[in-house]
């Protein structure tokens, strides 16, 4: 059978309060009826107490009353039977009267145990009455009377025994016994459900919500978050839950570009070969051509077939040189030198077209292992996308810096900015937003390859009529060049 | 041959098997009543009460009646009769001895035969600590209860008399158709027996708690526990205390000899007392008894004291006024 934590959690939790809530109330109800036995012992003592005072005050001052100790106690007896409903009685072996003989099993115990000498009292529930009894010993006015029964002075006369009907109190605990059962139950009950409740509130939605959002992962739904506000550890859940969902979907989108590029690059290079020589003939014959023909018009159809096939050689060749799984070379090499080697290449460009250029980068940077030549490509490939962008002048930032360890390089222009529907589809190979002859939709595509190679990231931010930036994040033993400086 | 001596032989069996089940059955209605064998018991004798009659002395014990022969100065005992309570007041009358227990029994024995068998048990469920008889009329004080007048012959109970609430008669003195009681809360009363019933006519105080009384040539004298002896002198309903002889330890009992008062004194013994011409009392001698001096008889002479774990304290009257015992008995312990 299948429960959930909630349910789990409330039956394990509401048995140990039922049981805890039944302890504590069957420990309350014991000490209870310790707490009323006690008080019926210390009520009966202090009846037997002031009887055995009475007693002796009339055994003193007999010629001052009129009935003898034994009448007294009977008459005593009678009234408090009448008024509070106990009984006192007197019981002896060796009594005037025989209803003073002891004649339940508590009176002959009493008798039996005072003889021995063991008990300075004897008490016992018997039936519906708390039954007390004290020794009642012959003292030297009691032999006025009772010298003729064998007595001396310290011998045991009998007993006094008080009887306290118990069976209101009996009923009294047993009613609260079962309204501590009953009650018991119910607050078990009770704090079952608060803490079901609880545990809903707390854990158990949280979790439906991670679950669900779990489901929707599965069906590849990146839209899937957890919505929780708790700050507590399914809070943390939840956020480190969207944070992976941030990640895979980041990393996804990285999967299927790299298998995209792969699969691209592996048609290429096919490709590539097929066609490269023919155009390369192309070029050539259109070349030879052009310089034999006189007439202009039909010169300047071969000069724009030769450009043509000069572009389409120049997108074989780049195809080729991505799909090229030439030696990648790794060495140690100083990425602000390699930035520096890709200004004066754009430097004519930005001139041209008016753009200012803004370095910062940092000196101390430390050196990266990698293979400068496709870096400097990768650089440029941006820089040269960033100058396109901005026909009406503007400023080409480039910064680097040390990231975690990681040398950052920060490619900002003040271009016309990439749309957003545009921004997924940049690194796609063929994409290009220019004008059909302007671009071969290569240039990223072969930036991303290189620094993927690189084991690095480039990431890219741009807001329309503001501008784009590149990001690229380059692995490198950062503290080898605190070290070195 | 064999048809006659089959006869013979059915003969002795028919005698056999009639004769032993009446015999059986003959067994079974003496021993329905209760032997006076003495019971195999191990507790100690001790005495409360007694009375002597015509050679045997009976005494009140713990467990029961102790019978003893009596030849002057010596005692034997002879039997006995447990009692379920505590054997408590003994009183003589016609060959018949009456016993009260503390569970409220009151036993009839028949003296005739030489061991004395019960022939009649009553349930008062009253103790009556003293029994005085007189013609067909028994008065039992008892302590708790009142003064139980029964009716000898019937043996019933025909009256409780207490002359107020708070009456605890203890003892009792029977004279020309007046009864002196010794009341513990009233001390000393007199009741005039009228058709069968008692009159309050007079009382009086005493020093103490009374226990027993006696009347003489017009004078009561009252055992009062620790106040001594209380003389009263007794003129019609009136009652006068002319002395108060005050004694060691706790009066008791009383009995005459000649003018001598013998008391019983709990814890000191017997005193002798001598009976004065104006009816007042003086002290001739005391004996302190090994045990508690209790009941008091006197028969041929001698003086039989129940001296509770003293045993029989036997003394010679033909000494007084020297009060010396001339023997103890009833002390042995059955084994």
């Amino acid at each position: 059978m299948k429960a959930s934590v909630g349910t789990k959690v409330m039956l394990a939790v509401g048995v140990i309060v039922f049981f805890s809530v039944q302890g504590i109330f069957y420990y309350m109800s014991e000490s209870h009826e310790r707490s009323m036995m006690e008080q019926l012992h210390q009520q009966a003592k202090s009846i037997a107490d002031q009887i055995l005072l009475v007693r002796l005050w009339a055994a003193e001052h007999r010629e001052r009353v009129a009935p003898v100790p034994a009448e007294l106690t009977y008459e005593l007896s009678e009234l408090s039977n009448e008024m509070y409903n106990y009984k006192i009685k007197l019981v002896t072996p060796k009594p005037r009267d025989p209803e003073n003989y002891p004649s339940d099993s508590f009176e002959k115990r009493v008798i039996r145990e005072f003889q021995e000498g063991g008990s300075e009292e004897v008490f016992a529930i018997s039936g519906e009455f708390y039954n007390y009894a004290v020794p009642l010993y012959v003292e030297e006015p009691c032999l006025k009377c009772h010298v003729d029964q064998g007595y001396r002075e310290g011998d045991l006369r009998g007993a006094l025994v008080v009887e306290i009907p118990v069976s209101g109190v009996l009923a009294s605990l047993s009613k609260t016994r079962q309204e501590l059962i009953i009650y018991g139950f119910l607050l078990s009950l009770a704090i079952m459900l608060a803490i079901l409740g609880i545990m809903r509130m707390v854990v158990t939605m949280p979790l439906k919500k991670v679950k669900e959002a779990a489901l929707r992962l599965a069906r590849r739904d990146y839209s899937a978050r957890v919505e929780v506000d708790n700050e507590d550890e399914l809070g943390d859940l939840a956020r480190v839950f969207n944070s992976m969902v941030e990640e895979l979907k980041e990393k996804e989108a990285q999967v299927i570009q790299s298998e995209k590029m792969a699969t691209v690059g592996k048609l290429a290079a096919g490709i590539a070969h097929q066609i490269n020589n023919p155009l390369a003939n192309i070029v050539l014959y259109s070349q030879i051509h052009r310089e034999e023909v006189k007439n202009p018009e039909t010169k300047k159809v071969l000069e724009i077939i030769e450009d043509e096939a000069s572009l389409a050689s120049k997108v074989v060749q780049g195809l080729l040189d991505f799909s090229r799984q030439r030696e990648f070379r790794r060495e140690a090499v100083q990425v602000n030198e390699i930035i520096g080697k890709a200004i004066n290449i754009i430097k004519p460009q930005l001139q041209y077209k008016n753009i200012k250029l803004e370095l910062n980068l940092d000196e101390s940077l430390p050196e990266i292992q990698g293979d400068s030549a496709k870096l400097l490509d990768a650089f440029i490939n941006i820089a040269t996308n960033a100058i396109d962008a901005m026909n009406e002048g503007g400023k080409l930032s480039i910064r680097t810096y040390r990231g975690d360890d990681k040398v950052v390089v920060e490619i900002t222009d003040t271009g016309v900015g990439i749309p957003k529907e545009h921004l997924s589809r940049i690194f796609d190979p063929f994409f290009t937003t220019k004008e059909v002859g302007k671009g071969t939709g290569l240039g990223l595509y072969i930036t991303y390859g290189i620094i993927e190679k690189h084991g690095g990231e480039i990431k890219v931010e741009s807001r329309v009529g503001k501008g784009t930036r590149f990001t690229i994040y380059l692995p490198g033993d950062v503290n080898a060049g605190d070290t070195d400086s | 041959m064999v048809s006659i001596k089959r006869e013979r032989m059915n003969g002795r069996n028919t005698f056999i098997w009639v004769a032993v089940p009446l015999l059986i059955l003959l067994a079974a209605c003496i021993s329905g009543e209760k032997s006076m064998d003495m019971p195999e018991v191990e507790k100690p004798h001790y005495y409360y009460d007694l009375v002597v009659h015509e050679g045997y002395l009976y005494a009140t014990s713990p467990w029961g009646l102790e019978v003893f022969s009596v030849e002057r100065e010596s005692l034997s005992r002879v039997g006995g009769f447990e009692t379920p309570g505590e054997a408590q007041a003994l009183a003589l009358s016609k060959d018949r001895l009456y016993l009260s227990d503390t569970t409220g029994m009151l036993y009839v024995f028949d003296l005739g035969t030489p061991l004395p068998r019960v022939v009649a048990e009553l349930e008062l469920n009253k103790t009556a600590q003293k029994i005085v008889i007189s013609g067909d009329r028994a008065y039992l004080a008892c302590v708790s209860s009142g003064l139980v007048i029964l009716d000898l012959p019937e043996l019933e109970e025909v009256e409780i008399y207490k002359p107020r609430t708070y009456s605890y008669p203890k003892g009792i003195y029977v004279q020309d158709g007046r009864l002196y009681v010794a009341d513990l809360t009233m001390g000393l009363y007199i009741a005039e027996v009228k058709d069968d019933s008692l009159v309050l006519s007079a009382s009086h105080p005493t020093t103490s708690v009374p226990h027993d009384v006696l009347v003489f040539n017009g004078f009561a004298y009252v055992a009062g526990s620790d106040g001594g002896v209380d003389v009263f002198k007794i003129s019609g309903n009136q009652i006068e205390k002319i002395q108060n002889l005050p004694l060691p330890g706790f009066a008791l009992h009383l009995t005459r000899h000649e003018n001598y008062l013998l008391v019983t004194l709990a814890g000191e013994g017997v005193a002798l007392l001598e009976i004065q011409k104006d009816g007042r009392l003086g002290q001739v001698a005391q004996y302190n008894t090994p045990g508690n001096a209790y009941g008091i008889a006197i028969a041929n002479g001698y003086a039989y004291v129940a001296d509770y774990d003293g045993g029989i304290v036997v003394f010679d009257l033909s000494r007084l006024p020297e009060l010396v015992p001339v023997a103890v008995a009833g002390q042995e312990v059955d084994s």
